[in-house]
C-alpha cells in the first residue's frame, strides 16, 4: 500500500510540477516569446497563458515599455577641430517582441553603440558654434538616423536628446570675450551712427542757416541798392527840379534855401537835449548878413534894383558841451 | 509489491528524469523519462526481465518515443507568429530601395533604410527607385518601379 502512496505522491508532484511549468503568467508591459522546440512560434501577451510544458517554453522576457538608454560622455572632435564632451539620452520602445528577441543579439548594447557613433558623426560634421546652437537638429539628424537603423529589430526610437556639451574651459572663455566684444561693437558702432547723424543734422542746420543768412544779406543788399538807386534819382529829380526853379527865378532865391537851412540848424541847437549852455562864437554878424541878404532879396523883388548877390554864409559853428 | 520490484524503481526514475526536465528544459530528458516510464511497466509485468533487458528496453523505447516525437512534432507543428524571423532577405522582397550606384552590367548599390546593399538588375540612374524581387545570397535583385 506504501508503494502505491508513494507513487501516487510522485506522480501528484509531477502534475503540478508540469502544471506550474505550463501556466505562464505575463504581467502587463512585458511579453514574452514562446518557443516550440526552440523555434519561435508566438508572443505570450499579458495577462494568464497555457502552453504544455516539455513543447513550449518562454524563450524571451520583452520589456514593451519605454525605455531609457544613458550615451555615455565621450570626447568628440568637432568639424573645426574643437574638442568637446557631451552626452544623451535615447528613449525607445518594443513594438514588435520576436524582433527585439531575435533580430538582434543585444538590443541594449547595439542601441547605445548605434547612437553613440551616430552622435560622433553627426556633430562630428558640424563646427562647434553649430552643436552648441543647433541641438534640435543634432536630435532630428540622430533619431532619423538611428531610427531608420532599428527598424529591423522592432524598435521605435521616440526621441533622442543631447544632454549636455560641454566645451573645454579655455574656449567658453574665448566665447564669453567674443560675445562681449560682439556686444562692444555693436554699441560702439550705434554710439558712432548716432553721432554722425547728429553732426550731419546740426551741419546740415548751419548750412541752412548760412544759406538764410546770405540770402537775407542778398536780399538787403538788393533793397539797399534800389533804395540808394530811389534815392539818387529823387536827389537828381530834386536837383533838376531846383536848377529849374532857379533857372526860371532868380540865383539869389538860392540864399533864401540856404540860410533856412542855416536858421534851421541854429535851432537844433536850441533845441539839443544835451546842451544846456550854448556858445555864439559865431559871427552873429553873418546870420545879419543872411538878413540882410534877405531884405536885399526883397529890394530886388520890390525895386528891381540889380546888385550882385551876396556870397553865400559860411557858417563855422563850435558847440560846446559844458 | 514493495520497493524491491524494480519495476517501480524504472516509474520512479522516469518520473524523477520528468520533473529535471521541466526544471532544465532541454527536450530530451522527456523521451527518456517515458522510455523509463514505460520499461518500469514492462518489468511490473514481465518481473522476470533481466537487467540487460531493462537497458536494452529503454535504450529501445527511447529511440521508438524519439522517433515518434520528431513525426509529431513534423505533422502537428503550431505556426510560427513571425516566420520571416532572421530572415532578412525575405523580409526585403517587395521594399522600396534608392540606386545609390549602379553599374555598366547591371550591377550596383542600393539603399535600404541606413544601410547599403549590392544589387543587380537593369542598369537605372543613381537615385532612381526600384523595388526588391528577389534576394541572391547578399545581393538584392531589383526592378525599376513603373510609375503610371
Amino acid at each position: 500500500m506504501d508503494v502505491i502512496a508513494g507513487l501516487l505522491t510522485v506522480i501528484v508532484a509531477l502534475v503540478l510540477a508540469y502544471l506550474f511549468a505550463s501556466i505562464k503568467i505575463v504581467r502587463q508591459g512585458y511579453n514574452y516569446t514562446i518557443e516550440h522546440f526552440g523555434r519561435f512560434t508566438t508572443v505570450a501577451r499579458p495577462g494568464f497563458n497555457l502552453y504544455p510544458a516539455f513543447f513550449y517554453r518562454v524563450g524571451r522576457k520583452v520589456n514593451m515599455m519605454e525605455q531609457v538608454i544613458d550615451i555615455p560622455g565621450q570626447e568628440i572632435i568637432t568639424r573645426d577641430n574643437a574638442m568637446i564632451s557631451t552626452d544623451g539620452v535615447v528613449f525607445f520602445q518594443v513594438l514588435d517582441a520576436p524582433k527585439a528577441a531575435y533580430e538582434v543579439s543585444d538590443l541594449y548594447m547595439a542601441l547605445m553603440q548605434l547612437t553613440t557613433t551616430n552622435l560622433r558623426t553627426v556633430m562630428g560634421s558640424m563646427d562647434l558654434d553649430e552643436t552648441l546652437s543647433k541641438r534640435d537638429e543634432i536630435n532630428a539628424r540622430l533619431l532619423s538616423v538611428v531610427d531608420q537603423a532599428t527598424t529591423p529589430w522592432g524598435v521605435k526610437i521616440t526621441r533622442v536628446e543631447i544632454k549636455d556639451i560641454r566645451p573645454p574651459a579655455d574656449i567658453v572663455n574665448a566665447m564669453g570675450r567674443q560675445m562681449k566684444a560682439e556686444r562692444e561693437k555693436r554699441a560702439n558702432i550705434l554710439e558712432a551712427e548716432g553721432t554722425r547723424a547728429s553732426e550731419i543734422l546740426r551741419a546740415e542746420g548751419q548750412k541752412q542757416a548760412r544759406i538764410l543768412e546770405a540770402e537775407g544779406r542778398k536780399e538787403s543788399a538788393f533793397r539797399d541798392a534800389e533804395a540808394r538807386e530811389r534815392a539818387a534819382e529823387a536827389e537828381a529829380k530834386a536837383t533838376e527840379l531846383v536848377s529849374i526853379a532857379i533857372e526860371q527865378g532868380s540865383p539869389q532865391s538860392l540864399n533864401y534855401f540856404i540860410a533856412q537851412k542855416y536858421v534851421e540848424a541854429i535851432g537844433k541847437f536850441a533845441t539839443s537835449p544835451n546842451a544846456k549852455t550854448i556858445l555864439f562864437p559865431v559871427e552873429a554878424t553873418q546870420l545879419m548878413g543872411t538878413l540882410g541878404g534877405i531884405g536885399e532879396l526883397a529890394k530886388e523883388i520890390v525895386g528891381g534894383a540889380s546888385s550882385p548877390p551876396a556870397p553865400p554864409p559860411r557858417p563855422r559853428i563850435e558847440a560846446a558841451e559844458d | 509489491m514493495d520497493w524491491d520490484n524494480p519495476g517501480l524503481w524504472w516509474i520512479a526514475a522516469g518520473a524523477l528524469l520528468a520533473g529535471v526536465e521541466l526544471l532544465v528544459p532541454g527536450v530530451f530528458l522527456v523521451f527518456v523519462a517515458i522510455a523509463a516510464a514505460i520499461t518500469g511497466a514492462f518489468v511490473l509485468l514481465f518481473p522476470d526481465l533481466p537487467l540487460a533487458g531493462q537497458l536494452a528496453s529503454l535504450a529501445a523505447w527511447s529511440a521508438v518515443t524519439i522517433a515518434i516525437g520528431r513525426r509529431w512534432y513534423r505533422d502537428y507543428s503550431p505556426d510560427s507568429a513571425d516566420p520571416l524571423l532572421n530572415d532578412v532577405g525575405a523580409r526585403m522582397l517587395g521594399a522600396t530601395v534608392t540606386v545609390v550606384s549602379s553599374g555598366a552590367d547591371g550591377s550596383g548599390r542600393v539603399r535600404v533604410a541606413d544601410g547599403e546593399w549590392p544589387s543587380r538588375g537593369p542598369v537605372l540612374p543613381v537615385g532612381a527607385i526600384a523595388r526588391v524581387v528577389g534576394v541572391q545570397n547578399t545581393t538584392l535583385i531589383i526592378e525599376p518601379i513603373v510609375l503610371e
